[in-house]
């Protein structure tokens, strides 16, 4: 367990990050698919009021809506 | 120009991400000469089209569900595999459509393809877009194969891409070289198949290697040998596809970055950000797609009266004039009463399906639905059902049968099957004409808060729809167990305006795809039903003869009792007396277990056979009717009301079972449905009627 590393989820709205790696294979897999890979820069755009479904901008061109069990899955740069 | 077979025309196949701008293509390309089919097996819609290269060349075009890539994630995208892979007549040409301002993503499948050995042409959709520069030499020299810039919406591009499509079939580029290197590993299993794999290149043995556990060409010796190679070689199919993906990237995407500069927030991305600032707030953004809704089912309610006037009113005439041309008898009655009768109630209807796949397409071009997606995922998602789900629920307002077939993008087993059982209990547009023909008897005309009161209860009853939807998808969370994982995962596309002909080809496919489909099935029981209320056996009243047409209605009033139909509905009376139905509406329920719209039809062959000396409409026959004994109105408001929420709930459309059995494979699925459906419809009914009365 790396309790340390900093997820998607940490980012608040407005807050871009670097993607490190993924924790989960199959997620990984299909986020890949869909353009989103390790190195990737990931922005936050804003989450719902009970925050079940966070939307995403990567590498400033496309948004995604992520649960957040799929976004936690998404290690990124903590500095 | 010689006569050839459709099978020896060249297979051109149109590939390409979600969102890429594929369909626009190629309704552009083909335009209403394409023909809707379906895969076999499954119930994915296979489109494809003629396409004219040129005053002597045709080739045919097929239109493959949008991928991200030859790993599927939902059974859509495996019918794409499957045409590579299994398919007999393999393509002579793809044609990869790109998003040019999404290129860097949209270019994985294209590697991919290209290492199955076809030739491939990339066409560059959306050049026309502001703030876009390319370098499209940079591109044709990096993948060695040609690029068209093209525009699908305006038509930009089309002749130098037909001039392309038929310089590359009659020259093929052999693509030799692979893109993507395979491993050590995946090299020694793909030896290992060579002969065994039928396909001929090595990645699209890789491929059948990795995806051999629902390959249907697979025999199950050779899965079992796969399985057990795999395993001895250590061959981890996640791991694989996660490093050849990666491999790809890393390939293609500096030379991307290289060819494309894109203007910072160009390309529609600053408006779409805008837009969404109010669509996607959690509560403004619910507040939008309820006056959405609300918009979309006053303008069915309010642009639909006037057509399906004018429709009722010319087939009536028609009636007459048939009349007074043909001699009376009974090939007369069956043409009046049975054959046209059954025609008016299907060309009724087309005016509120048109205007709602209007809407629905509108809704989907522009992108919205992807947004009602991710809003809705946190509520459907707690009752069992996906975020996806709302795209069949909304769609279900139309026609239960393509919203079923819509969740084929829903890759979790569970989550669909309850979406395909939960859709039908929608209002789809066939419970309209019985809507409109029966508020107006529990709910008067006029106006509240400004809005219509018939309109408001129309809505109330597809509240009520929509609530049992809901309800019946939790009850079922808890009832069907499933350990497959759910995602979410949705791409929000840029906000763009619908293309008119995209919305025009959508909404005139799905109007002749009801017309010919449910409508054979409306016409077919029209006729029926005509004969069933036409003769019966008792020798007192024999079929209707000449004399009897010209009889009073009260001699004629007993022979509809007394024929088949009448003996069929009152068989069921003791049943159907508890909500409120007397026998006439018994026949009509019956009927309508074939088809919900079939009751306006079923009403008005009983009672033009029961009285054809005018055309005045079924509703002023059905205010009229009274019950014989006691001579009370039939349809009270008690009464219509039983009948109404039987129609919400009841699962009366034989083609929703036997979608629901095509898409679940077994018939355990479509049965529970009826009864579940059936069951809830009976017994609010009995409440609704016993509190009313």
């Amino acid at each position: 367990m790396q309790v340390a590393d900093k997820t998607a989820i940490d980012l608040i709205p407005n807050e871009i990050s670097q993607i490190i790696r993924f924790e989960d294979l199959v997620i990984a897999g299909k986020l890949m698919t869909m353009g989103i890979l390790p190195n990737a820069e990931i922005e936050m755009v804003r989450r719902n009021a009970l925050g079940h479904t966070l939307i995403f901008r990567i590498n400033s061109r496309f948004k995604i809506a992520l649960r957040r069990d799929e976004a936690r899955t998404i290690i990124i740069q903590s500095a | 120009m010689s006569v050839r077979s459709k099978t020896d025309l060249k297979l051109v196949v149109l590939a390409g991400n979600p969102n890429s701008g594929k369909s626009t293509l190629f309704n552009q390309l083909t335009g209403l000469s394409q023909h809707i089919g379906n895969y076999p097996g499954v119930t994915v819609d296979k489109k494809t089209g003629a396409l004219h290269l040129s005053a002597d060349q045709e080739v045919t075009l097929l239109d493959l569900p949008g991928a991200y890539s030859m790993y599927p994630s939902s059974k859509d995208e495996r019918v794409v595999l499957r045409q590579f892979l299994t398919e007999e007549k393999q393509p002579d040409l793809i044609v990869y459509v790109a998003d040019v301002s999404q290129l860097e993503k949209q270019i994985l499948f294209l590697t991919q393809l290209k290492d199955l050995g076809y030739p491939v042409i990339l066409a560059l959709n959306m050049v026309d877009m502001p703030g876009i520069t390319i370098h499209t030499d940079l591109l044709e020299k990096h993948f060695n194969i040609p690029i068209v810039p093209i525009s699908g919406k305006t038509g930009i591009g089309m002749m130098a891409l037909k001039l392309q499509i038929g310089n590359l079939l009659a020259n093929p580029i052999k693509q030799d070289e692979t893109y993507y290197k395979l491993s050590s590993q995946e090299k020694e299993l793909t030896d290992y198949f060579a002969d065994r794999i039928a396909h001929t290149s090595p990645y699209g043995k890789l491929l059948t290697i990795h995806h051999a556990e629902w390959l249907d060409h697979i025999s199950p010796n050779l899965k079992a040998e796969i399985k057990e190679q795999s395993g001895r070689v250590r061959f981890n199919s996640i791991q694989a596809q996660i490093s050849e993906t990666l491999s790809r990237y890393s390939r293609f995407t500096p030379v991307i970055r290289k060819a494309l500069h894109l203007d910072e927030g160009g390309a529609g991305m600053k408006m779409t950000d805008r837009i969404d600032k109010w669509v996607m707030h959690p509560v403004l953004g619910s507040i939008i797609f309820f006056l959405l809704m609300l918009l979309v089912f006053q303008a069915i309610f309010a642009w639909s009266t006037g057509p399906m006037d004018f429709i009722e009113a010319g087939m009536g005439e028609l009636g007459m004039m048939i009349r007074t041309i043909l001699p009376g008898g009974w090939v007369t009655d069956l043409i009046c009463d049975g054959l046209l009768a059954g025609l008016t109630g299907i060309i009724v209807f087309i005016p509120q399906i048109a205007i709602l796949f209007l809407f629905i397409g509108i809704l989907e071009e522009i992108g919205y639905m992807a947004r009602a997606v991710s809003m809705f995922d946190v509520l459907l998602s707690k009752l069992g059902l996906n975020g996806r789900s709302i795209v069949a629920l909304v769609s279900g307002g139309a026609c239960a049968i393509p919203a079923i077939m819509s969740t084929r993008n829903i890759s979790n087993w569970k989550e669909r099957l309850i979406t395909i059982m939960v859709t039908p209990f929608i209002s789809c547009s066939a419970r309209i004409p019985v809507y409109a023909i029966l508020i107006g008897f529990a709910v008067p005309q006029g106006r509240i808060f400004g809005f219509e009161q018939q309109g408001l209860a129309l809505m109330g009853l597809y509240g009520i729809g929509i609530v049992a939807a809901l309800s019946a998808a939790y009850v079922l969370k808890h009832i069907i167990k499933s350990e497959d994982k759910s995602f979410l995962m949705m791409e929000l596309p840029i906000y763009r305006p619908p293309v008119a002909k995209n919305l025009f080809l959508l909404v005139f496919e799905k109007t002749k795809s009801f017309v010919l489909g449910a409508g054979k099935i409306i016409l077919i029981i029209s006729m029926v039903l005509w004969f069933l209320a036409s003769f019966g056996p008792s020798p007192d009243h024999p079929k209707l003869s000449d004399a009897q047409v010209e009889t009073s209605q009260a001699r004629q009033r007993p022979a509809i009792e007394d024929s088949y139909a009448g003996i069929l509905g009152k068989w069921i009376e003791p049943v159907i007396k508890p909500i409120g139905f007397d026998w006439k509406i018994g026949i009509a329920v019956i009927c309508s277990f074939a088809a919900r719209e079939v009751f306006v039809g079923t009403m008005a062959t009983i009672y033009s056979i029961d009285d054809d000396s005018d055309v005045s409409s079924i509703r002023t026959h059905m205010a009229k009717d009274r019950d014989l004994k006691t001579g009370a109105l039939i349809y009270t408001t008690a009464t219509t009301w039983s009948l109404l929420i039987f129609y919400a709930f009841a699962m009366q459309c034989m083609s929703t079972l036997a979608i629901v059995k095509r898409e679940t494979k077994s018939w355990k699925w479509p049965i529970i449905q009826f009864v579940m459906m059936t069951t809830l419809a009976y017994v609010c009914s009995l409440l609704v009627y016993q509190v009313l009365s």
